[in-house]
């Protein structure tokens, strides 16, 4: 068992230096009185400390029973959970307890407090209890929790860490499809949520009841009676899979903070899966940095969407650049069907290297949307002209490499284009369209 | 708030004891006690009001007596007949300004400590100073004064050198001078110090609670302003949460320290009034022992004490196990479920 040790503060430290000076003027002076006042003030240090030293004896990590209490795992971003640590002390004698409950920066607390400062009477329990809600998607750490003991004059501490963290997985969340509750992303039924949409494709869907806005040519003349037509359902061209690939590589990492372009990418890619599976179609997810990091082949269903969708929320951006050759290649092994690829990407490869390899993919049947992050786009505006200026210039040599990227690309046949900040999510939106032509593509 | 006055009033006493000893003695008396007295209170004013709440009128009566100091320090020839009684007047205002700083609230715990000591060791340098240098007649020439006092001043330090060495205490005065009434008013000093510095609070001057029981906002204040579509186990984890004790006009906890230290100084002092020779080595054997013990206590490894609790029974504190976090939910393939908490919607 470790006991955590006693601490002086600069507070208790000060008054000890304190007094001993006091006792230093004392023997200046050789006066009874100022040795009087010295004693008096050194005593009134180490009794507290000494008092302080026995109220906690005992004070360690084992001390305490410990237990994360009906806290979410899964939250939504923008959504809401809950976080709770329950304490209880096992130690004889009271003291004056300050817990902590750190998380992470991302999750902004609604109600309650992650901290408390009180009287912690023995034998009794304590509990904190607040309500966040996750600012962006990804694993959110919570914890571990601290304690501190206090003594009365602030003189000195002790503190352990307990081994309670907690996480909190924040998914994202398209923002085009409103989700209520209870929520369709933790059912685990198939097929519960799909909505198949219906149009005029080539495959055949369904029959349904005549209704006066048909056309003829979709009457199925040897299933109807004289009283009733019916018509036939087609699933419509856009159901075919699509694949989100999102480079995780150290590319993604431009604009500021989390106002980066993994960021972006990820509310973009989410979008359009969400539509896609709205749609009835099929979707997945290709992480990937130096290698494949994750490989979520297309499919449908709400356990496939929830899977889908949780793959985005752990993508992390990476030190090193990313291989899209790599991803590429990697891929055209995997696809068995004709497969619509959106690619968000500011990979480390020689532009060069790419154009065979968009190609070849182009060649086996699939489609390419290249999103590049546009370098120039993904920082605010400098206030001062000059210092924008400057700023480009720095710039300048990420933006040529994007244009070089975004011309090899083209090349292998892929439909290209940048996105700045906010952008990403518009670019593909406008991509959903039933005319998906990329504007300002390559 | 007034409890930062009533302490200046406290940490002041002695030294109202060391003008009423001194200044009448002195010609120009009244000079001299004016310009201490209007040193010590401007300084002291000064300094127990907040930076922001300095106004220009006391920022000028400070430099206007800086200014006289500085003069009457430089050459107090220049100050007519009256320069060496207003220097010593200054020299009575400067424990005044010493406790300005103990009572004032920014001040660290420490350089109040080392700030009082050298007020009360300035008190009692003056008062030690004094029989030496008043005349038979009860009048005192300030000059004589300040070279006696000078002398007291510079033979402490040669007692202090010769300390180290064993060499033996020479009968200075300071050595031998014991005031019964400026060491009772010294022990109300330090209630005035005693009253700033001792509050309970966290290293960080967070205030702590004082209430011994807790009190507990009443049932509607702890309750969730949303639903969140929390569930009722939630919502019920929620209200039970611990809230910080509303101060009360109780006593707090943990303010043992205060009365012992208090117990052990007053054991001290009276010992020094019935023993004098046995009081300090007596502290000094206490102060040792008690820093051995502190030692020892936070080194050696203490046994735990018995838990007297019986093991929770409280079954919605969920070990970490039975809450798989969301990693193991996605390897195992097995989906989300409602025991890994609820996925709200924002409203």
């Amino acid at each position: 068992m470790a006991l955590a040790p006693l601490r002086l503060t600069v507070r208790g430290s000060g008054a000890l230096t304190g007094a001993l000076l006091v006792l230093v003027l004392a023997f200046y002076t050789t006066n009874v009185l100022l040795f009087l006042v010295a004693f008096f003030l050194i005593g009134l240090v180490l009794s507290s400390l000494l008092t302080f030293v026995s109220a906690t004896r005992g004070f360690a990590a084992e001390a305490f029973q410990v237990g994360r209490v009906e806290c979410s795992s899964l939250v939504k971003v923008g959504g809401t959970g809950l976080v709770s640590v329950r304490l209880t002390s096992e130690l004889p004698r009271g003291f004056y307890a300050e817990v902590r409950d750190p998380h992470s920066d991302r999750l902004r607390r609604l109600e309650g407090s992650d901290r408390l400062l009180t009287w912690w009477a023995p034998e009794e329990s304590l509990q904190l209890a607040y309500v966040v809600s996750p600012d962006l998607r990804g694993l959110l750490d919570v914890g571990p929790t601290v304690l501190i003991a206090h003594d009365t004059l602030g003189l000195a501490f002790k503190s352990v860490t307990f081994d309670d963290p907690w996480s909190i997985e924040a998914l994202v969340q398209p923002p085009s499809v409103p989700i209520g509750h209870p929520v369709r992303l933790p059912s685990n039924v198939v097929g519960q949520t799909s909505l198949p949409a219906r149009g005029a494709g080539s495959e055949f869907h369904a029959l349904r009841a005549y209704e006066a806005t048909d056309e003829f040519r979709h009457i199925a003349w040897s299933r109807s009676t004289q009283s009733q037509l019916y018509v036939r359902e087609y699933d419509r061209e856009s159901q075919q899979d699509l694949l989100v690939l999102i480079d995780v590589g150290r590319g993604m990492a431009t604009g500021t903070g989390y106002e980066n372009a993994l960021e972006d990418a990820i509310a973009a890619a989410a979008r359009a899966l969400r539509t896609t599976f709205d749609e009835g179609g099929r979707g997945g997810v290709v992480l990937f940095g130096e290698d494949v990091r994750r490989f979520v082949p297309a499919g449908r269903g709400s356990d496939h969407e929830f899977e889908t969708l949780r793959a985005l929320t752990d993508a992390e951006v990476e030190a090193k650049p990313s291989s899209l050759a790599t991803a590429l290649r990697f891929l055209r092994a995997q696809l068995r069907r004709p497969t619509s690829l959106l690619l968000f990407t500011a990979p480390g490869d020689e532009p060069a290297k790419l154009t065979p390899e968009a190609a070849a993919l182009r060649y086996a049947g699939h489609r390419l949307y290249a999103l590049v992050p546009d370098v120039a786009a993904m920082y605010p505006e400098l206030p001062d002209v000059s210092q924008q200026d400057a700023f480009r210039a720095i710039v300048q040599p990420g933006i040529r490499r994007a244009r070089a990227l975004t011309g090899a690309l083209a090349q292998g046949g892929a439909s290209v284009a940048l996105f700045g900040r906010d952008g990403a999510a518009d670019t593909v939106a406008r991509l959903f369209t039933p005319d998906p032509r990329l504007p300002g593509g390559a | 708030m007034i409890e930062r006055p009533v302490a200046f009033a406290a940490l002041s006493a002695p030294f109202v004891w060391v003008v009423v000893e001194l200044v009448p003695h002195l010609p120009g008396a009244a000079a001299a006690v004016v310009v201490a007295a209007s040193v010590g209170l401007a300084v002291g004013i000064l300094t127990l009001l907040q930076p922001e709440a300095i106004g220009i009128p006391n920022v000028g009566v400070a430099a206007g007596l800086v200014l006289v100091a500085a003069a009457a320090t430089a050459a107090p020839g220049a100050l007519g007949p009256y320069g060496p009684a207003i220097f010593v007047g200054l020299l009575v205002g400067v424990p005044w300004m010493l406790v300005g700083f103990v009572a004032r609230s920014a001040s660290h715990v420490g350089a109040r400590f080392v700030t009082f000591g050298l007020a009360v060791s300035w008190g009692l340098l003056l008062l030690a100073a004094a029989p030496g240098a008043i005349g038979t007649g009860g009048s005192a020439v300030a000059s004589s004064y300040l070279s006696q006092l000078a002398a007291t001043f510079v033979d402490q330090f040669r007692v202090f050198g010769g300390l180290l060495p064993g060499a033996a205490i020479p009968p200075l005065p300071v050595n031998q001078f014991f005031d019964p009434t400026y060491a009772f008013l010294v022990a109300v000093a330090i209630g005035g110090l005693l009253l700033v510095t001792i509050r309970p609070q966290t290293g960080a001057r967070s205030p702590l609670p004082v209430a011994v029981r807790g009190y507990h906002a009443p049932e509607a204040e702890r309750e969730l302003t949303g639903s969140y579509g929390f569930s009722a186990a939630q919502q019920a984890v929620f209200r039970e949460r611990s809230t910080g004790d509303v101060p009360l006009a109780t006593w707090p906890p943990g303010l043992e320290p205060v009365f012992f230290g208090a117990a052990a100084a007053g054991t001290v002092l009276l010992a020094a009034f019935l023993v004098p020779l046995w009081a300090v080595p007596a502290g000094v054997a206490g102060v040792g022992v008690a820093a051995l013990w502190l030692v020892r206590t936070t080194e050696r490894p203490m046994p735990l004490p018995r838990p007297r609790l019986p093991p929770p029974s409280d079954e919605t504190i969920a070990p970490p196990e039975s809450a798989p976090s969301a990693d193991s939910v996605v390897d195992e393939g097995t989906g989300p479920t409602a025991d890994h908490g609820p996925v709200a919607s924002p409203e």
